[in-house]
C-alpha cells in the first residue's frame, strides 16, 4: 500500500523576500497619501461651498498646497527641482497674460513705436459661413436652442466650458507628483501651445461672435447673441470663485478669439494620455470631450468654429513636433552611448 | 501603474564591467548593454544608476567643485551612459541604507533606491540580489 511518504513531492521554491524585508519603511509615504486625500476633500468642500476657484492666482495656490502634500518628505534636492519648475510654471502664466494684452494696445517696439495688428473682424467668420454653406454656426446654435430657462445641455456645455480653469492644472499637478518625467513632457506641449496662441492672439486679434453681434461694440455681424457661458454650471449650484488679487495679472483680452485655447486644452490632455488608454471605445469617449468643448464654445457665442480647428491644429502640431524632438533625444543619446562604447 | 516604461538599474558591479576592458565579463556585459541602449532608444525602457555609482564611473579621478555642482543640477549626457538617468541619492536614502541589515554598503544603497524609486529590474553581477525579489537581466554570452 502506497503511504503519501513514498510518492514523489514538490516543494515549491521559498519565494524571495522583497525589498520591504530589507529596507526601512519609508513613514512618508503614508503621511503624503493621507495629506493628498485630505486635500481633495478639502477641495471638494471649497468647490461645493466656494465654488470653482477660475482666477490664475487661486489655481496657483490650490496647486502650490497641493504640491507641499505630494512633496513632503522628499529629498531636499527633489524639493530644488520642484521649486526650478514652479518658477518655470509661473513664469509661463504671467508671460501668458501679460503677452494677451498686447493684442490690444500693440506691441511696443523698444519703446520707439508701436505695431499694432488689425482686428479681424469677418475674416473667420466668413470661414465659418463657408465651411457651413452660408449659416453662422453661432446663431443658428443660439436660435434653436438658447431659452430663458436653463435646459440639460446648457448645464453640459456650462460645465464643459468651466473645466478649462481647473483641468489641464489638475492635470499637471498630479503628473507633477507622480512622475516628473512625464510632467517635463506634458509642459513642454502645453508651453509650447501658449507660446503659438499668444503669437497669434498678438498678431491676429479677431473678434469673437458674442462682441460681433453685440449693438455695444457696432460690428452688428448678426442680431445680439446671449453670452451667459457659466449659467449651465451655476445652475447646478455651483459657483465660480475668482478673488480680486491687486496683483493685475490678467490683462482680459477681448479680442483674443483665435485660436481657441479652450479648444486646445481640451484635446491637450486626453491626447496626452491616449497611448495609456487600450480599449478604442475608451480613446472615442476621451476624444468625445474636445468635441463637446467646440460645440459648446460656439453654442456660448464665445468662439467661431474654425477659431477651436485652428486651435486642435496647433495642439496636432505641437504633439508632432515634441514627439519628434523627443525621439530625437534618445536617437542621440543612444548614438553617444555606441560610438563610446568599446 | 507607472505612465513610465519600465526601469532598469545599472548596477555598480555593472557599470564597472562595461567601462574596463580587462574586466571578466566585459564583453557579456556590453553586448547586454547594446540591447538596453536599442530598448532606450525604442522607449521601452528607462536606465537608471545610482547617482553615486555613475559619478564614481563618469568621474573615475574625482571631481572638481565646478564639476560637481554641474553633475548635481543636470549630469552632462555624454559618453558611454549618455542614456541612463542618475538616480539622486539624499541623506534620507544614505540613513535607509545603513539601517538595513546587509553588509555591503553598496548593496544595501542600491537596494533602497531601487524600493523608492520603484525599480525591479537590475543588471548586475553581484549575486548578492539574487537574494531579493527583483529581476535579474541575464547576460547574453558575447
Amino acid at each position: 500500500m502506497s503511504t503519501a511518504t513514498d510518492a514523489p513531492t514538490f516543494v515549491p521554491p521559498s519565494p524571495r523576500p522583497g525589498l520591504g524585508t530589507v529596507v526601512p519603511y519609508e513613514w512618508f509615504r503614508p503621511v503624503r497619501i493621507g495629506l493628498m486625500w485630505t486635500y481633495l476633500v478639502g477641495y471638494l468642500l471649497w468647490l461645493k461651498y466656494r465654488g470653482l476657484t477660475v482666477d490664475r492666482v487661486s489655481v496657483a495656490i490650490a496647486v502650490a498646497i497641493f504640491l507641499v502634500c505630494a512633496f513632503v518628505g522628499r529629498t531636499w534636492r527633489t524639493w530644488g527641482v520642484l521649486l526650478v519648475d514652479c518658477v518655470a510654471y509661473c513664469t509661463m502664466w504671467v508671460a501668458y497674460e501679460k503677452t494677451r494684452g498686447a493684442a490690444d494696445d500693440g506691441v511696443s517696439i523698444f519703446g520707439l513705436f508701436t505695431v499694432k495688428f488689425p482686428l479681424q473682424v469677418e475674416t473667420f467668420r466668413n470661414v465659418d459661413r463657408f465651411m457651413f454653406f452660408g449659416h453662422d454656426p453661432n446663431v443658428v446654435l443660439q436660435d434653436h436652442f438658447w431659452e430663458r430657462t436653463v435646459r440639460w445641455y446648457d448645464v453640459v456645455a456650462g460645465t464643459t466650458y468651466m473645466t478649462h480653469f481647473v483641468f489641464p492644472m489638475i492635470v499637471m499637478a498630479v503628473l507633477w507628483a507622480t512622475s516628473h518625467r512625464q510632467w517635463v513632457r506634458f509642459i513642454k506641449r502645453f508651453a509650447t501651445l501658449l507660446g503659438v496662441a499668444c503669437f497669434l492672439f498678438v498678431v491676429m486679434p479677431t473678434v469673437p461672435p458674442w462682441m460681433a453681434g453685440d449693438p455695444d461694440w457696432g460690428y452688428n455681424l448678426f442680431h445680439e447673441l446671449h453670452r451667459n457661458a457659466g449659467r449651465g454650471f451655476y445652475h447646478i449650484g455651483f459657483e465660480s470663485f475668482r478673488d480680486g488679487y491687486k496683483l493685475a495679472l490678467s490683462n482680459g483680452n477681448g479680442v483674443a478669439a483665435m485660436p481657441s485655447l479652450h479648444a486646445s486644452f481640451a484635446l491637450i490632455v486626453p491626447a496626452f494620455f491616449l497611448p495609456w488608454i487600450r480599449p478604442k471605445w475608451l480613446k472615442a469617449l476621451v476624444l468625445l470631450f474636445p468635441v463637446v468643448m467646440l460645440a459648446s464654445l460656439v453654442y456660448l457665442a464665445e468662439h467661431w468654429v474654425i477659431d477651436g480647428l485652428v486651435g486642435w491644429a496647433i495642439t496636432g502640431g505641437v504633439f508632432w513636433f515634441w514627439n519628434r524632438m523627443e525621439r530625437r533625444g534618445r536617437r542621440t543619446k543612444a548614438h553617444r552611448a555606441r560610438v563610446a562604447l568599446p | 501603474m507607472s505612465m513610465d516604461p519600465p526601469k532598469v538599474l545599472l548596477e555598480a558591479t555593472f557599470l564597472d564591467a562595461v567601462t574596463q576592458p580587462d574586466h571578466p565579463r566585459h564583453d557579456e556585459c556590453v553586448a547586454a548593454y547594446r540591447e538596453l541602449v536599442q530598448q532606450f532608444e525604442d522607449e521601452q525602457v528607462l536606465l537608471v544608476a545610482v547617482s553615486d555609482h555613475l559619478r564614481a564611473v563618469d568621474h573615475p579621478h574625482g571631481l572638481t567643485t565646478g564639476e560637481k555642482v554641474k553633475w548635481f543640477v543636470h549630469r552632462p549626457r555624454l559618453g558611454v551612459f549618455a542614456p541612463v538617468d542618475p538616480l539622486y541619492v539624499g541623506g534620507q536614502h544614505r540613513r535607509a541604507a545603513a539601517a538595513t541589515k546587509v553588509d555591503d554598503p553598496t548593496v544595501a544603497l542600491t537596494l533602497v533606491m531601487c524600493s523608492r524609486y520603484g525599480v525591479r529590474r537590475v543588471a548586475t553581477l553581484h549575486e548578492a540580489y539574487e537574494a531579493f525579489d527583483l529581476d535579474l537581466l541575464p547576460l547574453p554570452v558575447a
